[in-house]
């Protein structure tokens, strides 16, 4: 008669466990005995180290006086964690919310531009596609402006205003200036700008915000949301009480006779905002403007050459 | 005669990592020279090798980001010093799980610009008092090399050579 013999792999130590393990052999640089420190461990941890010494056939003397071989013991507990709770599925869900928050480095950002989408109205100006990447991608100076109670609105973003000084040879050097909508690890393109100094008064340790509304002080054009004084530039307001069927695009529409594209008599305005309803009725602004795209193609061609 | 500067040599995502998640406080090793090739051939500062020398470290991390390579030793080590890191940081409690997972995140990246190398310049004597003298046993030479274990950020200066 057949036998099986049934042989099983010795169950993983806790993460505690195995932290507490490693800690003993993250030697400590400073001591003058470069040793784990392996005295008065717990039975968990004499199980867990001899389960582990047993699979990768070492002994404790070994590990006493190999580096080798405390390494080799190292990598088989950080395995041993990392199969236990930092799967994949939680460290992709760890890379977005970093991106949420604005907390991912910038190189982590995937960017998404669609000439077919908002970018139409720049490349159709003038604008070239990787000069635009390339401000996001090579940018001086970023600022990710975090929006609110994110988990409870899967659809809101937050905003990243990323700066690229640049230095034409033959023209006036600018800022360019790139707003793009963000979440999780996707930055998707919204709209991009050119800052001229003999034009726009920029001072000195200007944040990309402060660049983003010195622009629209000069070539915005002025509106009022619901119980708000005149403006031309809103950052991070919370509007309780847009009109029924409205929301800020569309009462920003209405007000300011803003389009996002598209040829008509009179100025052009392009309106933008980044905003989210919140589930008590509120609309969260991170920041709105509209510009009077005429005014500001005209200056770019003038001086954007 | 040492001189008022102290260098060390670490990879961007290290200093994002201490800076974003740990209060801006950076854990170096440092030598009393940039390069310790260029100190007088007879001094103890001459004698740091290369494995732990600011400038050599910069050099091969540098050349690791633009070769692609991700099996740099320099780079493996500090991935498994940060998973070890990590979790013992979250036994202590002073990190929490959802930390340790973004930082896990970073460290498996596998975007090499994340492992760009700075160099840190530490006025000497901001850190006098905090510098630790690396025991013999632990050095890769015979040169002086030393532990600040709580630098604060505002305490130096990255620089990064492009």
């Amino acid at each position: 008669m057949a036998t099986t013999q049934h042989f099983s792999m010795p169950s993983p130590p806790s993460e505690l466990v195995a932290a507490r393990l490693m800690s003993r052999f993250l030697v400590d640089p400073l001591s003058a005995e470069p040793e784990p420190r392996l005295a008065d461990m717990s039975a968990e941890e004499e199980e867990a180290l001899h389960a582990i010494l047993a699979t990768l056939g070492i002994s404790e003397g070994e590990v006493r006086t190999s580096d080798v071989a405390r390494q080799r013991v190292l990598d088989a507990i950080s395995k041993s964690i990392r199969a236990r709770s930092l799967t994949p599925d939680v460290l992709e869900k760890a890379g977005a919310r970093l991106g949420n928050e604005g907390s991912l480095p910038d190189s982590l950002y995937q960017i998404a531009l669609d000439p077919r989408g908002p970018a139409r109205l720049f490349l159709e100006l003038g604008e070239q596609r990787d000069a635009i990447l390339n401000v996001v991608r090579k940018a001086n100076a970023v600022q990710h402006l975090s929006h609110r109670g994110d988990s409870q609105i899967p659809e809101a973003m937050g905003q990243s205003i990323f700066v690229r000084q640049m230095t034409p040879r033959k023209s006036e050097p600018y800022a360019h200036i790139a707003v793009m909508s963000r979440k999780g690890t996707q930055l998707q393109f919204e709209s991009v700008w050119r800052v001229f100094p003999s034009v726009v008064r920029v001072l000195e340790g200007s944040t990309p915000l402060d660049l983003l509304r010195a622009f629209v002080e000069h070539y915005g054009v002025s509106f009022a949301l619901p119980n708000r004084p005149l403006t031309k530039f809103i950052v991070q307001d919370a509007i309780p009480d847009f009109p029924p069927g409205t929301n800020l695009m569309s009462y920003l529409v209405n007000e300011t006779g803003a389009v996002f594209a598209g040829v008509h008599d009179g100025p052009e305005l392009r309106a933008q905002g980044a905003f989210k309803r919140t589930p008590f009725g509120i609309t969260e602004i991170d920041f709105t403007f509209v510009v009077n795209m005429t005014r500001y193609a005209s200056d770019f061609h003038a001086l954007a050459r | 005669m040492p001189g008022p500067l102290l260098y060390s040599a670490n990879p961007w995502v290290k200093w994002h990592i201490q800076r974003n998640f740990r209060g801006d406080r950076h854990y170096v090793w440092c030598s009393e020279q940039a390069d310790s090739r260029t100190a007088a051939p007879n001094s103890l500062a001459g004698l740091v090798p290369p494995t732990s020398n600011p400038l050599q470290i910069y050099k091969d991390l540098h050349e690791a980001c633009r070769t692609g390579d991700t099996h740099n030793s320099k780079i493996k080590e500090i991935k498994t010093s940060y998973l070890s890191l990590t979790t013992r940081w979250v036994a202590d409690g002073s990190l929490n799980v959802t930390q340790r997972e973004e930082i896990e995140f970073l460290m498996k990246s596998g975007e090499l610009k994340l492992w760009r190398p700075l160099l840190y310049v530490i006025p000497r004597d901001l850190v006098e008092a905090r510098m630790q003298s690396v025991p013999p046993a632990k050095r890769a030479g015979l040169g002086p090399e030393y532990i600040i274990e709580d630098l604060a950020g505002v305490e130096f200066d990255t620089v990064e050579f492009t």
